[in-house]
């Protein structure tokens, strides 16, 4: 069937396109068909684009006028885009009530690289409001179901944009990434999540969260479509001054020493890591040994990468106060009426945000507020640094550090709603590669059995800041094990 | 130990209204985190730097790039309301 989804890569659609074995109005007209049947399930999109289509039939149009060969890299390609994610002329909210109504003005430029490769953009998906959560239960429109198991959250925040994917509703999407939000969610439904370096590619048209840890990246169902997108919405761009441009393909070394983490992996409090998901981890680090991989232990001190999680839950609040103060009723979204300007504020924000973004703010407020900023804040930044300079070290000792992506396989929905920290341990693993600005990939590595369930699991890898297309490279290879 | 005293004090310099039971909740969510994240006052520092942003200072131009008014409009249609060409906003003095 030439539009059996399930098995058709961005790679694969680019190559039949090319060969003029399939239509972009097929493979999107597929996707369309594929969210009619499985979306009032699923909830992975907020909004179906109504043009998906049409922008299908000029992808079509442009390939039969350039002639073959020179089709921009994405053309006819239907991609899924986060929430907080500008795109001109259409409805952004960050899935939040207090940007509703609101269109955006000017498209990210993540965005605008997808167009100008050609890509078909396909609608917007589910996320945990401003991108805070692991769940995506923290969205004010209602929660998406993870694809394998419906009863299970697809992680988060960008839930949404992961079950599009896996449940076959795109062929790839966009998400951010500031704790973990592309690689956990991806974990959770068996597809690939990658985390660029920060800087790698541009903020610009994100709704910002955390300013010094925001990424934006891609989640595929392989690490070459992965590869792919990353490398056309990667560079440098003016209109954010922290983007930077990192070693490009035919610069990359190739990668041979992966390093096993098991001590720093079993030392996670409380029992937290699930013993299918150690065995896994184990299982994973073998597959590379026997191709011809060296697993080699570390013994650069990692005792502050315990910390990485504590450390984020500090410094991410306080910048999410101050990137939310925008929100206030005046210049976009919804607005809440008082009796004078200060109650327009405190009315419009009070109902405007969810629970657990006013959490978040109160937060960041408390720790950067006076008596408590050189406990919180300031010591946070020093531990940053260390946990930097850990990251540092570890990488003169192997080229890959490799840590299972989440301590479980996908929970039930409620069962991490009670205590916030609970929820928050579960990108416990992930948080240290935004921490240190380092590119971070999560890899399917196979199935847990849970509570007569077949749960995917992810492994993540990490390596040195910049070292992206050479960790795409690695992973690649650890798909083929 | 947060008390809805501190927490009614964050809540107003966020500028974000809390009924009583919401103050009460989130003292004692907020208890719960910072006695987590309370925990890196155990970390060792020794000779490291504290983590600083890699870029410094980064100017452009002090010159329009767009058209001029060229957003305008369509950011006056985003905002709940406007008149005349400007955000209508109750007074502030």
């Amino acid at each position: 069937m030439k539009t059996d989804l399930q098995n058709m890569t961005v790679a694969d659609a680019s190559a039949m396109m090319e060969k003029g074995e399939l239509t972009s109005v097929e493979l999107v007209s597929a996707c369309l068909a594929q969210i009619e049947k499985k979306d009032k399930d699923i909830h992975a999109y907020l909004e179906v684009f109504k043009d998906a289509l049409e922008q299908a039939k000029q992808a079509d149009a442009k390939r039969k006028k350039i002639g073959s060969g020179r089709a921009p890299a994405l053309l006819g390609v239907p991609i899924a885009i986060k929430d907080n994610m500008l795109i001109t002329g259409r409805r952004a909210g960050s899935a939040s009530k207090i940007l509703e109504g609101y269109v955006a003005p000017y498209d990210a430029t993540a965005i605008g690289k997808l167009k100008e490769a050609g890509a078909v953009l396909i609608g917007r998906t589910n996320m945990d409001e401003f991108a805070m959560g692991s769940s995506t239960e923290n969205s004010a429109y209602g929660p998406t179901k993870n694809p394998v198991d419906l009863s299970r959250v697809p992680g988060g925040s960008s839930g949404g944009s992961a079950a599009a994917v896996s449940g076959d509703m795109a062929l790839a999407a966009l998400g951010s990434d500031t704790g973990g939000s592309i690689r956990q969610p991806a974990a959770f439904c068996g597809i690939v999540g990658f985390k660029p370096s920060y800087g790698a590619v541009s903020r610009h048209g994100l709704m910002a969260m955390g300013s010094s840890l925001d990424v934006i990246g891609p989640l595929a169902k392989t690490v070459k479509d992965a590869e792919i997108i990353f490398s056309v919405i990667a560079g440098k761009d003016k209109m954010d001054a922290t983007s930077t441009d990192v070693r490009p393909p035919s610069k990359t070394k190739k990668f041979s020493r992966v390093a096993d983490l098991s001590d720093f992996v079993e030392s996670i409090g409380s029992g937290g890591v699930e013993k299918s998901v150690m065995e896994n981890y184990r299982a994973s680090l073998d597959a590379l040994k026997s191709k011809g991989f060296e697993v080699v232990k570390i013994k650069t001190d990692l005792s502050a990468l315990k910390y990485a999680l504590a450390t984020y839950y500090i410094i991410m609040p306080a910048e999410v106060s101050t990137n939310l103060a925008r929100f206030d009723g005046m210049r976009f979204g919804f607005r809440e009426e008082g009796k004078n300007l200060l109650e327009d504020y405190l009315k419009t924000r009070g109902i405007g945000f969810g629970k657990e973004a006013r959490r978040r703010i109160l937060l960041g407020s408390y720790v950067l507020s006076s008596g408590y900023y050189d406990a919180y804040y300031s010591k946070a930044n020093e531990v940053r640094g260390v946990i930097q300079k850990a990251f540092d070290g570890a990488f003169k000792e192997a080229d890959v550090l490799a840590t299972p992506t989440t301590p479980t396989p996908a929970f039930k929905f409620g069962e991490k709603t009670a205590n916030p920290v609970e929820m928050y341990l579960a990108d416990i693993f992930t948080v240290t590669a935004n921490m240190a600005g380092i590119p971070a990939l999560s890899v399917p590595s196979g199935f847990v059995k849970k509570d007569g369930a077949d749960l995917p699991v992810g492994m993540q890898f990490m390596s040195a800041y910049g070292t992206d297309f050479s960790l795409l490279d690695f992973g690649k290879a650890f798909e083929k094990r | 130990m947060i008390t809805k005293e501190e927490v009614r004090k964050l809540s107003a310099l966020s500028r974000i209204s809390l009924t009583d039971k919401e103050e009460e909740s989130l003292a004692k969510d907020m208890e719960g985190i910072l006695a987590y994240v309370g925990e890196i006052k155990k970390v060792k520092i020794g000779d490291s730097r504290p983590w600083e942003p890699a870029e410094r200072n980064i100017f452009r131009e002090d010159k329009a790039e767009n058209g001029r008014g060229e957003f305008k409009q369509v950011l006056l249609d985003s905002a709940p309301a406007s008149e005349n060409g400007f955000f209508k906003v109750k007074k502030i003095l």
